[in-house]
């Protein structure tokens, strides 16, 4: 328990800045949208005016930005899921290897506490630093459709489109959890942690603009939660709901069996 | 009671060697000194019976218990004292110390401010703003806050001046007197002399000798160096005359024999110059090393 709040207290100043990022950018995205909304005809002509595959990356498809949830996923969605991702994965791989990096280990091994519980709190608090990003950022959102908006909107799509960014995020850092027990030297775990949110985001347009490239989708986690399937089936998919929890699960016991059986040396 | 036993304990990084075979028993109550040059094994056999690493075979256990199986209980009843001193960067010395105490049962505010006092150390400065030595003063703090029956000290002494050395020594003799063990690895004969009652001294990765520091008092080894009046021939074939190098007009040997013998030696002989000096443990491990492969 005292890991975890000191876990929770060593992190809050890097949430609260990515926060407080994430939602100014998405505010001042949505403040544009009675403006844009208003002259919805002439942004789709433009829109339409530009190549299938710039739009596609943008994951536009079928969308109208005359809809609010349209002008999000087009506009805002992008601020949460890339820029959280990162946030996930750098958090979700600084946690265990920092204490490695920075040598601290030596001091915490030396306490008792076994190294499942060290898992334990990391991933908890990782999980709950996640967790208060995704619901400040609804909350924030929330406010912004209320006050930004033509008509109504049904909630329940605002609630899948609020779930899953968390969700996204959740596989990001479990990835990186997993990662940072093998890569635990200098200043490598940050670029290698950037460069698989990277990848797989470009990974998820190549998808979109190729159909032989089409199985590249269940390699990007961005496409398991894209607004434009979420908004029009106003559902999140089975199976990649499914996907998501494997990769969560299949991450988190592989860390703690490695990081359980790994020779620690400073 | 053995405090601490290693059984055939060995470690390899890949193929490289780290320890080999280390056979310890080191007795409730004892200061035992563990002694070799860098890189002889000494932090390998801490960080495998602190489960740090995973020995390749043999086992340890402390306090009768596996070192793996049962390493959180063990570590409730230590204290660890690592050579390099690294805490996180964000913390003040006090907020470290809590850290530490907050591990275990009870409540260490006045052990804290009592040791802080002992050793002179700013609770209230970032560790980061600290020189070495008194980064080196939080570490044995925390190592000692919980005042655990065995006390894991790694090169203790680096970066204390002879003042703080001496105040650590007396915090150690009390908290010897109080039942703790003490496990004291070091490079510095001269301390581990000061210190312990019994020594094993290591060397690429294996024991060489386990003994006690009264046996080792008693080979008091001494560097000899002689330069003679003239080119005459000079015997020095006392007893306890070990590795003698002779060389025109100079002789030196590692003595180890009676002190009375060896003054007496030098007034029948003419001898131009003398110097006496503790040999470096280099050249004690050489002896050490060239009597075990002989």
């Amino acid at each position: 328990m005292n890991l975890y709040l000191r876990e929770i207290n060593k992190n809050k100043k890097s949430l609260m800045i990515w926060t407080a990022i994430i939602v100014t950018l998405v505010v001042m995205v949505m403040a544009f949208y009675p403006t844009i909304s208003a002259e919805t005809e002439t942004y789709e002509r433009m829109l339409e005016s530009m190549p299938k595959g710039f739009t596609a990356a943008f994951g536009v498809g079928s969308l109208s930005m005359g809809n609010i949830f349209g002008y999000y996923a087009i506009e805002g969605y992008l601020m949460i899921t890339l820029l959280g991702s990162i946030y996930a994965v750098m958090l979700a791989s600084g946690i265990l290897s920092k204490e490695e990096s920075d040598k601290t280990i030596e001091f915490l091994l030396s306490k008792p506490i076994t190294r499942k519980e060290i898992v334990t709190n990391k991933l908890l608090s990782y999980i709950t630093n996640i967790i208060i990003l995704n619901i400040i950022a609804t909350i924030v959102l929330f406010i912004s459709f209320q006050i930004f908006k033509e008509d109504d909107f049904n909630m329940k799509t605002f609630i899948l489109i609020s779930i899953a960014p968390l969700l996204l995020h959740l596989v990001f850092a479990a990835i990186g959890f997993l990662v940072s027990v093998f890569i635990t030297k200098g200043k490598k775990v940050t670029p290698i942690a950037l460069g698989i949110v990277l990848v797989t985001y470009f990974m998820g347009i190549l998808a979109e603009l190729s159909d032989k490239l089409e199985f590249l989708k269940y390699l990007s986690p961005f496409k398991y939660f894209e607004a434009k399937d979420i908004i029009s089936n106003d559902a999140i998919q089975m199976k990649y709901i499914a996907l998501t929890v494997i990769i969560n699960l299949v991450c988190i016991v592989l860390t703690y069996v490695f990081y359980s059986k790994k020779d620690i040396t400073v | 009671m053995n405090i601490l036993e290693t059984k055939s304990l060995s470690k390899y990084y890949g193929k490289a060697r780290g320890i080999v075979d280390v056979n310890l028993q080191v007795k409730e109550g004892e200061i035992f000194g563990f002694i070799g040059p860098n890189g002889a094994g000494k932090s390998t056999t801490i960080r495998t019976i602190l489960n740090f690493i995973y020995p390749t075979s043999g086992e340890a256990k402390v306090f009768g218990m596996d070192c793996i199986k049962d390493s959180k209980e063990i570590r409730k009843n230590i204290g660890y004292l690592p050579s390099e001193v690294n805490y996180y960067d964000d913390m003040k010395v006090k907020e470290l110390l809590d850290y530490s105490a907050s591990f275990y049962k009870g409540d260490y505010k006045k052990r804290i401010k009592d040791l802080s006092g002992k050793l002179e150390l700013d609770l209230n400065r970032y560790i980061d703003d600290l020189s070495y030595g008194n980064k080196k003063k939080v570490s044995i703090i925390q190592a000692l806050l919980h005042s655990p029956k065995l006390l894991i000290l790694d090169e203790p002494t680096g970066g204390l001046d002879p003042l703080m050395q001496n105040r650590f020594f007396e915090i150690l003799r009390e908290e010897n007197e109080k039942g703790a063990t003490i496990f004291f690895s070091s490079h510095i004969l001269g301390e581990v002399q000061k210190m312990c009652d019994k020594v094993a001294i290591i060397k690429e990765g294996k024991i060489l000798k386990v003994e006690n520091i009264e046996d080792l008092r008693n080979n008091r080894f001494k560097n000899v160096k002689i330069e003679l009046n003239g080119n005459k021939d000079m015997d020095f074939n006392i007893k306890g005359v070990i590795n003698k190098e002779i060389s025109k007009r100079n002789v030196k040997f590692l003595y180890n024999g009676k002190t009375e013998d060896l003054l007496k030696s030098l007034l029948e002989n003419k001898v131009h110059d003398v110097t006496i000096e503790e040999p470096s443990l280099e050249e004690i491990f050489m002896h050490y090393y060239t009597e075990e492969v002989n």
